[in-house]
């Protein structure tokens, strides 16, 4: 990691990272789940 | 792009790899884990490539020769799964890999070991998928689209085809994860967006995509399996289902897949094509903004691929209309990429000549793609081999070639040793010939009325079948130096300069680097002005 950046920066990054590939991985799991949601209520 | 001055990126090599398998095993290096997805893309080229050549070998004269028309089927199917989720794709995650956080300035991707999970995954899903070809029934024949009900009738391949392709997806949404969170968490200070090189941008909206429509085909191999063996009806008409709108689903995935295998090739061209024509890039913005619109308009046109399936007019219409104006944003890039060369001091080495060679004949597979957005003219080539030889066109000399002068313009940079430029220049000249001596006859085969996906065919389209296989063998031999090219280049050779390509003017941070560049780079951050 960078050593310029102080430990704050640091673990904020991480932090954004971590929420940010929860959101997406979120995304893709709508996305599956979405696309057969409305599959079911179409044969439906 | 980026005007990168950077203060010294000094670099402290404080501990290089591990030693032996568990280097590879457990890499959470961006280089090594780009390494591998680059090896194993190669392997899969040739496995795929093996496959292609099977086909060729079978239509090169009328009549069966070699094979029975139920493993003729598997080849064509398993050639397209295995070229588009193992070579294609992997290839453009390796170069994502090796290259994004040189190019932003990072130490490394934002989340490594899922980056070494997401590269893992991908050689149990390929034996899974290749095992397939040793059970009873064979692999899955239907064609890469697994269109119900035929899709069905697949034997025991059925669910291992079904998990392979669930593997694979896990993996690509994994592989875009990382991408976004690093090029949106872990640029360089001063790199803003609009500063970033364009294979990153090109990257970074091809993730997106990926986020958005993997789990789609996921969806829709889910539902085909349910239906297989948990008694739903999705696509089944006798249960009240639709076997049409499987054909939805899947395009919705299928047509920005196409995208999602030629935006990252767009990024390498518009990196290389400034270098070696000694020309900052013509239109940094439009060339961003034109990705992004050929992005969202990826979105809107997947039911050209249905339109003899039957739709409303409106439909037709729509569909015609949204395809034709992807024209717009992909004629804005191939415009500048020509602006940029327009009285440029150009040079001719491998990587260049590679994207020239994109350029042009990409630009062929496009206006074959425009013919077949016309509705009244879809109906008469669709599936014929007029539609084979448009998306080989895009896919071969575009993604294909795209990849191919991505490794030839960085791989000095990777190994530290300058290539063979003279055989790669051999290389470059026997792929462009014999790449248009196998796809382009498959135009007048199409227009002549052949279809696609048939191992015997009638006399009248026996010449141009001919043509076309000896290209094919032609082409495949060719690779064989490529990796011969590559595999030489890591063994040593002639040592690179930082720079590689002192004669032109390479841009971005991956140049300040020394060649090849520290196992740990950018640990003190680069200021970009």
């Amino acid at each position: 990691m960078y050593q310029a950046a102080t430990a704050v920066t640091l673990a904020d990054r991480k932090r954004k990272a971590r929420r940010a590939a929860l959101w997406l991985a979120l995304l893709a799991a709508a996305f599956y789940f979405g696309f057969i949601a409305i599959s079911v209520m179409r044969a439906g | 792009m980026s005007n990168v001055q950077t203060h010294h990126a000094e670099v402290h090599d404080h501990h290089g790899p591990e030693k032996g398998w568990r280097r590879w095993a457990f890499a959470t290096n961006h280089k090594d884990i780009g390494t591998m997805y680059l090896l194993f893309s190669l392997l899969m080229f040739f496995v795929g490539g093996s496959m292609a050549m099977i086909v060729r070998a079978e239509l090169f004269q009328p009549g069966l020769q070699l094979v029975d028309p139920q493993f003729f089927n598997a080849m064509t199917t398993m050639h397209a799964l295995v070229m588009i989720f193992g070579a294609v794709m992997p290839a453009f995650v390796g170069l994502a890999n090796w290259m994004l956080p040189l190019q932003v300035g990072a130490p490394d991707m934002a989340l490594p070991r899922m980056n070494n999970l997401s590269f893992w995954i991908l050689p149990f899903a390929f034996t899974l998928l290749l095992s397939t070809l040793f059970v009873p029934g064979g692999s899955a024949a239907g064609g890469w689209t697994m269109y119900p009900p035929l899709s069905l009738q697949t034997g025991a391949a059925f669910p291992m085809t079904i998990f392979a392709i669930h593997l694979m997806g896990a993996s690509s949404i994994m592989g875009a994860i990382n991408v976004i969170v690093t090029v949106m968490n872990m640029r360089a200070p001063g790199m803003s967006l609009l500063k970033m090189p364009m294979f990153a941008w090109g990257w970074l909206i091809t993730a997106y995509l990926l986020i958005a429509v993997m789990p789609v085909l996921a969806g829709a191999v889910t539902m085909l399996l349910t239906d297989h063996f948990f008694g739903t009806t999705f696509f089944e008409a006798a249960g009240g289902g639709d076997p049409v709108m499987y054909q939805h689903i899947f395009w919705f995935f299928g047509h920005p897949e196409v995208y999602i295998m030629i935006l990252p090739a767009f990024g390498v061209v518009s990196e290389i094509i400034p270098t070696f024509s000694r020309k900052p890039l013509f239109g940094y913005d439009s060339m961003v903004y034109a990705i992004a619109s050929i992005a969202f308009l990826s979105f809107i046109v997947w039911a050209h691929h249905m339109f003899t399936v039957g739709m409303p007019l409106a439909g037709q219409l729509f569909f015609m209309l949204a395809t034709m104006l992807i024209s717009v944003p992909t004629g804005v890039k191939v415009f500048n990429w020509t602006a940029t060369m327009f009285k440029g001091s150009i040079s001719f080495e491998p990587p260049m000549l590679f994207a020239i060679a994109f350029l042009f004949l990409f630009t062929i597979g496009g206006f074959s793609g425009l013919m077949l957005a016309m509705v009244p003219a879809d109906f008469q080539y669709h599936d014929s081999y007029f539609v084979v030889a448009h998306f080989h066109y895009v896919l071969v000399p575009g993604a294909v070639f795209g990849i191919m002068a991505a490794v030839y313009y960085w791989l000095p940079k990777w190994t530290g040793h300058m290539y063979n430029l003279k055989l790669a220049t051999w290389h470059f000249w026997l792929s462009t010939i014999f790449v248009n001596v196998l796809f382009f006859p498959q135009h007048f085969l199409g227009l002549a009325g052949m279809p696609r996906r048939i191992p015997d065919y009638s006399t009248q389209f026996a010449d141009w079948n001919m043509v076309s296989s000896i290209g094919a063998f032609g082409f495949g031999l060719s690779q064989l130096m490529f990796a011969y090219i590559v595999f030489s280049s890591i063994r040593g050779g002639t040592k690179a300069s930082d720079k590689v390509w002192d004669s032109g003017t390479p841009q971005g941070l991956e140049w300040t680097l020394s060649s090849p560049p520290p196992y740990h780079s950018f640990e003190v951050a680069p200021e970009i002005k």
